[in-house]
């Protein structure tokens, strides 16, 4: 539905929003003349957290990531890294490694994309919380989103997400009454994302 | 596109699928409840019969050369007392569940939960058992704090290590404690204690029964046993001894603590003031007057027409600081102020004569003169080493009985005719 919603969004563009009635020397919308980009962004997201005297509670988390990207035609593929606070009460956060593949719509300059990222995530401890052990676990994330070109032959894209990541993660940690406890957490939250890619 | 992606967001957040899971396995100090069946407390078995330690003592009372001391969810220390420099354990009576206790003509008073029981006390060492007046006492009140709706009774926990999986999301988890299936769970066992804190402390004096504290929530008087718990009085025919008749309650304003029988009138502390109730039909106590004053703990003594009311504003009490009253209550409908002397530590006292012994807390025993009209004078003795909660006076006898803060114990005073306390004995508590 989302997805559907963007292609539909894009199709009803303005014309004077495409690259294809811009003055260029390369052609509409090609990226410039390498296959290799870094991709820097970061994202927010939202998660229920079970209640509170007023409704549902919400968890906030926000998050900043590098990728190294390849583009194969409308196919981008990279892997990069990432780093996030995921509760900011329980002083989580959690570093990753992931794996991205993209898949990009039609050739204008604001083109929609599918995209779809997973690797490992590892619980990084704070100063408030020590961790006594940890364990690496899975980390998905799909999204669809909006990829703006510049005007052919300037510098950086922009990139705009929406996705669902969901990680879990295991780690020990001593608590504040003298005692320690082994958590196991799923994070599942709904990501609005911006990158710059270049 | 804003409010789709609005829609969007309100639509996914109210599913399942951002429903965060965060659960850890913690190790936590359980506590098990140690629970006795309505079938097992009324068992009327009350046979161990080996005088053991006192452990926590919460209330005292005396008759004759016997002293009672009622030891917290355990049961009733018999004590010979006849040589207050040499106390004789004689008996331990398994009562759990003793909060108040009186004697009359030899006859033991005292409840266990929301029952009454009475004991023949014409052998001290081997009390008989007469009767069991059942569900006179109100559960969740100061007789039976701890006394479940089905009857059972929490007297114990036994602790434990047990490990457990909680929701990080609980809003009871990371309190520092938690009950779960009627196990306690906590990291510091001041957590169960603070939960668990019960109230207990008995006593009660007049004609020819036996004397109590100023604490006490018994008293006789005329031939009747009155009980007091937070908010009411609770009424006893003792026309046959052997078999108490509860008669009725007199619901009283929330706050009750304490009950002192005075001539044909009863004298209530509660936490907001004096009560006077009149017993010329002492099946039936009349309101006569209330003397209030601020939120406090005081329990009041009276002689002379002269009531002695200590107001102490620690802790639950009010936090208004801490003060004696003298009331003149020739006319009980009306008392009026004589005196308000400002204190630091007022709790349990007592009256002899021309002396007053006032139970300071940590600050010990204090004596202070009584002039002639009954007005409290100056202070004349302090015995700072023991943490005196409550006091028994013996006026004939001249002694002093003192009941110690938490875990302190007993001690033992003989006076002079100066007032002045001298150690007599303590007894000790188990550890």
């Amino acid at each position: 539905m989302p997805l559907l919603l963007l292609v539909c969004f894009t199709l009803l563009l303005p014309p004077s929003l495409t690259a294809q009635q811009r003055p260029t020397t390369d052609g509409p919308s090609d990226p410039p003349a390498r296959n290799w980009y870094h991709q820097l962004g970061g994202s927010v997201g939202w998660a229920r957290n079970g209640n509170n005297d007023f409704g549902p509670a919400v968890a906030l988390g926000i998050g900043a990531y590098y990728h190294h990207l390849r583009q194969f035609g409308g196919l981008v593929a990279g892997a990069g890294m990432g780093f996030e606070l995921m509760n900011a009460d329980r002083e989580e956060r959690l570093a990753s490694l992931t794996a991205l593949a993209e898949y990009q719509l039609g050739k204008r300059a604001l083109r929609p994309l599918l995209r779809l990222s997973g690797g490992v995530a590892l619980p990084v401890g704070s100063p408030g919380q020590s961790l006594d052990s940890r364990r690496a676990g899975a980390l998905l994330h799909p999204s669809v989103g909006l990829l703006l070109l510049p005007p052919s032959g300037q510098w950086g894209a922009m990139v705009l997400d929406l996705g669902y990541r969901f990680t879990r993660v295991d780690f020990a940690a001593a608590d504040n009454r003298g005692g320690s406890f082994e958590r196991e957490v799923s994070y599942r939250r709904l990501t609005l994302g911006i990158a710059t890619r270049f | 596109m804003k409010h789709l992606l609005t829609l969007l967001c309100c639509t996914l957040l109210l599913t399942g699928c951002l429903e965060e899971e965060c659960t850890d396995v913690v190790t936590y100090t359980a506590y098990h409840p140690v629970v006795l069946t309505a079938a097992e407390w009324r068992s009327d078995d009350f046979s161990t019969t080996v005088p053991q330690q006192v452990c926590d003592p919460s209330a005292f009372y005396v008759y004759g050369d016997i002293l009672f001391v009622l030891d917290r969810n355990a049961g009733l220390h018999l004590i010979d007392n006849s040589d207050n420099a040499a106390p004789r354990p004689l008996k331990f009576m398994n009562i759990p569940g003793g909060v108040g206790l009186a004697v009359r003509n030899n006859i033991l008073y005292v409840n266990q939960y929301i029952d009454l029981l009475a004991f023949d006390l014409s052998d001290p060492a081997n009390p008989e058992f007469l009767s069991r007046t059942k569900d006179v006492f109100d559960p969740y009140t100061d007789f039976a704090a701890n006394l479940h709706g089905t009857g059972d009774v929490t007297v114990a926990y036994t602790e434990g290590t047990e490990t457990m999986q909680v929701d990080c999301n609980s809003p009871f988890y990371g309190r520092g404690w938690m009950m779960e299936d009627g196990i306690f769970f906590t990291a510091d066992r001041q957590n169960l204690d603070f939960a668990m804190a019960a109230a207990g402390a008995a006593g009660g004096s007049s004609e020819q029964v036996g004397t109590g504290g100023s604490l006490a929530r018994f008293t006789i008087n005329r031939g009747t046993l009155y009980a007091v718990d937070e908010s009411s009085l609770r009424t006893f025919s003792l026309a046959n001894p052997t078999e108490p008749e509860f008669m009725g309650i007199t619901r009283m304003p929330w706050g009750i603590e304490t009950i002192f029988p005075y001539k044909n009138m009863l004298f209530m502390g509660a936490n907001n003031g004096m009560h006077i109730y009149g017993i010329d039909n002492p099946l039936q106590p009349e309101y006569l007057s209330t003397f209030a004053h601020v939120l406090s703990c005081d329990p009041v003594v009276v002689q002379n027409d002269i009531a002695y009311v200590t107001m102490w504003g620690g802790a639950d009490c009010g936090n208004r600081g801490d003060q004696l009253s003298v009331i003149d209550v020739s006319d009980p409908r009306d008392p009026r102020a004589l005196q308000e002397i400002p204190m630091s530590n007022s709790h349990g006292l007592g009256v002899d004569g021309d002396h007053l012994f006032l139970c300071s807390g940590p600050e010990g025993l204090k004596v202070y003169d009584l002039t002639d009209d009954g007005r409290l004078g100056a202070e004349v003795h302090q015995a700072t080493d023991f943490p005196a909660k409550d006091v028994i006076v013996l006026p004939a006898r001249r002694e002093l009985i003192v009941l110690g803060w938490e875990q302190a114990g007993i001690r033992q005073y003989d006076y002079d005719d100066t007032g002045r306390p001298a150690y007599a004995a303590d007894i000790s508590i188990c550890n």
